[in-house]
């Protein structure tokens, strides 16, 4: 038996993680979930945030996600994301301008606010900032 | 004189073919690239997204899944895909030779043909009975989006039950020099039989089974079609490619056998043109 878990991450248009790791936290859609080696096969619908791991070199790899899916078996974790962001690629200035926007919308909501889509809006802004500030 | 005159407007001719043949070969090259490149980065999350799925259906009963919904095939939608142009080699006439033993072998089935590009519907359209959709265009731009149009409405087609099976026939890109033909089954997703279930744990789902396939499923159809989609693009311009050169070296040889024609019928004429001198001066001598 193997001592670490297969993780694959792919978006898509690319694939963005196909390695060993030890443990992988998951933004699923109803809160955080965490990974470990003999974990029960699990599938579930991923929410929008920060999905991290740690590689068996001890180093943590963070990446954004918004939607998607998960798959958890005991020895493998397969992240199909519908859009994916490494920490690198975030413009740290426009997740500030969104997540300033978003914030505006759900203090002062005005009859045209869809406050569903505000909310996604603040998630990801603050999910990108938060990835970006690990940089 | 007449004849190589003659010649020399023929050389001249294959020689501007060449320089289109040429140009398109060029042009088809570029954009196989770019297209070759789409189908290797969108392959892994198709073939990881399969796996889920066989994963899903391996490890419990799932029922109420209208996607799943498994029976006799009397009523099939065949999904034709085929190039909007042509000068492309033998790609749109292998699919449409594979089109027809199909429906040979589907005499006693119910019928319904779509078309994605635009040769096949010039192909088939006298030569069908039923004409389903004729999705016109979807080469021209691509994004992700392009294939969920495509796959909302063959899906809906199956749940609603008006086909139940639905077949797809494209070129699959594998490699610049060769495409394969495949047939695939896009729906029902699964196989019938699942009897052979492994002892395996069943997954959780969250936030629940239904909610999850709810997702899944479709998401995997609308994956599917673009694959097919972005392979039979490539596959195309490869195929294109291939022809071009092909048309480019003959048209080569074309001029080189026209040349040495032409030239040996000017020797021609300047060794009578010698002999009628010579013979000429020694009469005169």
């Amino acid at each position: 038996m193997s001592d670490t878990i297969a993780f694959a991450l792919v978006s898509p248009d690319r694939s963005l993680f196909d390695e060993k790791v030890k443990e992988v936290t998951i933004p699923a859609e109803n809160g955080e979930m965490q990974a470990l080696l003999q974990h029960t096969p699990t599938i579930a619908k991923l929410g929008v945030g920060e999905l991290s791991c740690t590689l068996t070199s001890g180093t943590r790899k963070r990446v954004v996600v918004t939607g998607g899916f998960v798959e958890v078996l005991p020895e493998r974790v397969t992240v199909l994301v519908r859009t994916a962001e490494l920490p690198e690629e975030i413009d740290t200035k426009r997740a500030e301008d969104a997540l300033k926007r978003a914030e505006q919308m759900l203090l002062h909501p005005d009859e045209h606010t869809d406050i569903q889509r505000a909310r996604m809006a603040f998630a990801r802004a603050s999910a990108r900032l938060k990835a970006a500030r690990h940089l | 004189m007449a004849a190589i005159h003659n010649l020399r407007r023929r050389i001249k001719s294959v020689r501007n073919t060449r320089q289109i043949t040429r140009a398109m070969k060029l042009v088809a090259a570029a954009k196989m690239k770019r297209a070759q490149e789409r189908v290797f980065h969108a392959r892994p999350y198709a073939n990881k997204l399969q796996d889920v799925i066989r994963s899903v259906v391996n490890r419990q009963e799932i029922g109420g899944q209208p996607l799943l919904r498994t029976g006799p095939e009397k009523k099939i939608r065949l999904v034709i895909v085929s190039a909007d142009r042509g000068l492309c080699g033998s790609f749109n006439a292998m699919v449409f030779r594979r089109v027809f033993e199909l429906l040979e072998k589907w005499r006693d089935k119910e019928i319904v043909v779509d078309f994605i590009g635009r040769k096949g519907f010039e192909h088939f359209q006298n030569k069908v009975q039923n004409i389903g959709r004729n999705y016109k265009d979807v080469f021209r731009k691509f994004d992700p989006t392009a294939g969920a149009k495509i796959a909302e409405d063959l899906m809906e087609s199956f749940i609603s039950k008006e086909c139940d099976a639905v077949y797809v026939v494209y070129n699959e890109f594998k490699s610049v020099l060769q495409q394969n033909l495949i047939v695939e089954r896009l729906l029902p997703l699964v196989e019938e039989d699942f009897s052979g279930k492994e002892a395996l744990i069943p997954h959780l789902f969250e936030p629940s089974a239904e909610e999850v396939l709810q997702d899944l499923l479709p998401r995997y159809v609308e994956t599917q079609i673009f694959r097919v989609l972005i392979e039979s693009n490539a596959a195309e311009f490869a195929a294109r490619m291939t022809a071009m050169e092909a048309a480019t070296k003959n048209a080569t040889e074309m001029i080189d056998k026209l040349t040495l024609q032409m030239n040996k019928i000017r020797q021609a004429a300047i060794t009578t043109e010698i002999i009628e001198v010579v013979s000429g001066g020694q009469i005169s001598n």
